[in-house]
């Protein structure tokens, strides 16, 4: 973790006094990874701040995008059990999966295809340091009395991933273009399992279609 | 250089041995109920209760050649002689945060009554049930101090729940019952509540 910070701050200095380019996008994510017989697909808002440190035009550059993906809150429902005889011995509770994710990336954008004032790029070697939050709480019940069977519990972990996407870039001006974006970003490379207790969900692999607004800016000493 | 092998290979089994020893026994605490683990169905091979309030959970057994696991579930008919035979499931429990190896542990047992007849298509049909109420067999909770045959062990009522008692045919050749469920009862003074079990139980280890 420690080497991929200095290599991102190299980086960073080594590129400052040439163009830059920001990218503010969003849109819709959806889940790659759901656990097979998971009753829900987590869903996200993606927020994305991508820093280009190059000019329009060019055919191979590094990008470094911060991702942060507002979760859409989904519910299922769990059973639990009692045995007292004067309640009902089984009752559903609702379950509600809250999944935070952050992601760090760097990685190259290369140009594809040019036509015009469109772009196409390819985004390969995308390294990520991957945060995920998965929050769950259960509604109100009677926990003197009733137990839920396998219940889940949140998770949160923080390792490396990878990524991969696509983009087209359409220029507006010399300064400012618009994009299209579809990502695809594998889970944290950990287990969700928590001392062995395993949830009934996995990591999210988000793939994110975005649409963004780009600018470029001349960076001074 | 051979004798540099030989030195990284047995430092690899000394770690391997390490982790097997340092293994940490299945317990995943219920925020809920504390010292007690979760109510799961996932073979964890787990029980835990309160036992006049205080939290007990299975022994954990430290095996000859090496490595530890929580000690099983005792499933078996007793034959009577007579018209109904017994089935026993009982388990060895401890003082949950006693140290390890444990000063005491009790043996708990559940005594239900079954026609003589009683086979594995019965146990398993048993799922979703409980007893005494879904099925009128009376439930006899026994609690035995040390296993001691010397001391005469408390006798009272009790209830289950049978969760889980579903087959489960990746475990072995014969297949394993996933059996897990809620109890509770008393015997002589001791109160036994949120009692709670989850294991593999071996079909050839059924005597019925």
């Amino acid at each position: 973790m420690r080497i991929y910070i200095i290599i991102l701050f190299a980086f960073f200095t080594a590129q400052a006094h040439s163009q830059h380019s920001l990218i503010i996008a969003s849109g819709f994510s959806t889940d790659a990874n759901r656990k097979y017989g998971s009753p829900v697909t987590f869903t996200h808002i993606p927020l994305s701040l991508q820093w280009l440190p190059t000019k329009f035009g060019s055919r191979v550059f590094p990008v470094i995008k911060i991702d942060y993906l507002l979760p859409l809150k989904k519910t299922t429902i769990d059973s639990a059990y009692t045995l007292n005889t004067a309640m009902s011995n089984e009752i559903s509770i609702r379950k509600t999966y809250r999944p935070f994710i952050f992601n760090l990336n760097t990685g190259m954008r290369f140009m594809v295809y040019q036509r015009g004032k469109n772009f196409f790029y390819a985004d390969a070697l995308l390294t990520a340091i991957c945060h995920q939050y998965i929050k769950v709480s259960y509604e109100n019940y009677d926990t003197g009395n009733y137990e839920i069977l396998n219940p889940d519990i949140s998770v949160r972990k923080t390792s490396i991933g990878v990524g991969l996407g696509l983009a087209y870039r359409r220029l507006l001006s010399s300064r400012s273009s618009v994009l299209c974006m579809l990502n695809i970003q594998s889970p944290p490379f950990t287990s969700s399992k928590v001392d062995r207790y395993e949830v009934s969900y996995r990591f999210v692999a988000p793939i994110q279609f975005t649409i963004g607004y780009g600018f470029s800016y001349k960076k001074t000493k | 250089m051979r004798k540099g092998i030989i030195q990284i290979i047995l430092l690899h089994l000394s770690l391997i041995l390490f982790s097997a020893c340092t293994q940490r026994r299945n317990f995943f605490e219920d925020s809920d109920d504390p010292g007690l683990s979760r109510l799961t169905s996932r073979g964890y091979d787990i029980v835990t209760l309160y036992l006049n309030d205080s939290a007990y959970i299975n022994l954990y057994e430290h095996h000859n050649l090496g490595g530890s696991s929580n000690s099983k579930v005792a499933i078996e008919k007793i034959l009577t002689n007579s018209n109904k035979d017994t089935l026993s499931i009982s388990w060895k429990i401890q003082y949950a945060d006693e140290t390890d190896p444990p000063v005491g542990f009790y043996n708990l047992s559940l005594l239900i009554p079954v026609p003589t007849t009683f086979n594995k298509s019965d146990f398993q049909n048993w799922e979703g049930k409980r007893l005494p109420y879904d099925v009128p067999l009376n439930v006899t909770l026994r609690l035995n101090r040390n296993n001691s045959s010397f001391n005469a062990p408390d006798t009272g009522t009790a209830s289950i729940y049978f969760l889980k008692i579903n087959p489960h045919e990746n475990q072995n050749s014969t297949g394993t019952y996933l059996f897990s469920g809620l109890f509770e009862g008393s015997a002589g003074n001791n109160r036994i509540t949120k009692g709670r079990f989850d294991f593999f139980v071996d079909k050839g280890s059924l005597n019925f």
